[in-house]
């Protein structure tokens, strides 16, 4: 599997649903991914995107206030897999530790061990806009969400939107 | 001086379109309403009523790395009210280190909710609450409010 950096373009309102899109780009603009997001997890995104910050720290300010308090690095945000419309997110942090001290060692290094935490992919992109982490999707969640968008948007389709080709 | 006190409700302010956390005193009679957003209060209630979403929400998100990397939420401290906004601290306990997080109340009590960590709340946030209250509740009279005292 391959990671393909991508890009937030932008986030749209999708007047169809109670829901909003963030479009993400690859470098070239060659590949788009959508993903559909609620209305406030699009809010937060949106509000990343335009450098607004808060009086107070909204959720993902936390997250991320906690992360450095604790010496933890968020490295990247991978979204790795769609499945029935559902897209599934991770967060890799690298944790720096301090060695045991009853390991006998003349290395003062800490030790680095790498955390990979399940997310919803508006919970990664939030956090990753926040901290300017990159962002990546797999080859396989590219290639897989051309059919997986074609449903989408036959769902949603009304008996108007085929025309009067039967009149 | 500080109280023990847990969620004992929510509720939905329509004067403010928003939703109130009801706080109790663990032992005594105190009350501290909290106003939060919507998205907030979902995910508060949530964690009440032990609903686990298919996806992790925000908060299951915050608390699941705070899991992975070994990072436990000892307490919450509500610790102070100003214009009408809350504060709180959230202390963590690390790699027998211990520290403390600035953040809102609403998402301090979601977390501590989903850590099982007890909410404390700072005895001078409760004075000040019933003074900052009722300028609350004037403001949101209407001149109907005050009853037919003229006639």
């Amino acid at each position: 599997m391959m990671n393909i950096p991508l890009n937030v373009d932008a986030v749209i309102s999708d007047p169809n649903t109670d829901t909003q899109i963030v479009i993400l780009k690859d470098k070239l603009n060659l590949d788009i991914l959508p993903i559909w997001v609620g209305m406030a997890e699009g809010n937060t995104i949106r509000f990343a995107l335009e450098g607004i910050s808060a009086p107070r720290p909204l959720s993902h300010d936390l997250l991320q206030d906690l992360l450095e308090q604790l010496n933890v690095q968020l490295e990247k945000v991978v979204i790795y897999d769609i499945s029935e419309n559902t897209y599934y997110a991770s967060l890799h942090l690298i944790q720096n530790r301090p060695k045991n001290p009853d390991e006998v060692s003349d290395k003062v290094l800490d030790v680095s061990e790498e955390q990979t935490v399940d997310a919803r992919p508006s919970d990664a992109i939030a956090i990753a806009l926040r901290m300017g982490i990159p962002i990546y999707a797999t080859d396989v969640v590219l290639q897989k969400k051309g059919s997986e968008n074609l449903d989408h948007w036959l769902e949603k389709l009304k008996p108007k939107d085929f025309g009067p080709y039967d009149a | 001086m500080i109280i023990q006190m847990k969620v004992k409700g929510l509720m939905f302010d329509p004067y403010n379109n928003a939703y109130i956390i009801i706080l109790r005193g663990e032992e005594g009679n105190e009350v501290l309403p909290i106003w939060v957003g919507k998205t907030e209060a979902n995910s508060i209630s949530l964690a009440l009523e032990g609903i686990f979403t298919p996806r992790p929400m925000t908060h299951d998100l915050i608390k699941n790395v705070l899991d992975a990397l070994d990072a436990k939420i000892i307490s919450i401290v509500i610790t102070d009210l100003r214009e009408n906004t809350y504060f709180s601290k959230t202390h963590l306990s690390y790699h027998d280190s211990e520290l403390t997080i600035d953040s809102r109340p609403s998402d301090a009590i979601a977390l501590a909710l989903r850590a099982d960590a007890p909410i404390f709340v700072a005895e001078h946030v409760i004075q000040k609450q019933s003074s900052e209250e009722l300028d609350r509740w004037l403001e949101n009279l209407k001149p109907e409010d005050f009853g037919k005292y003229d006639t």
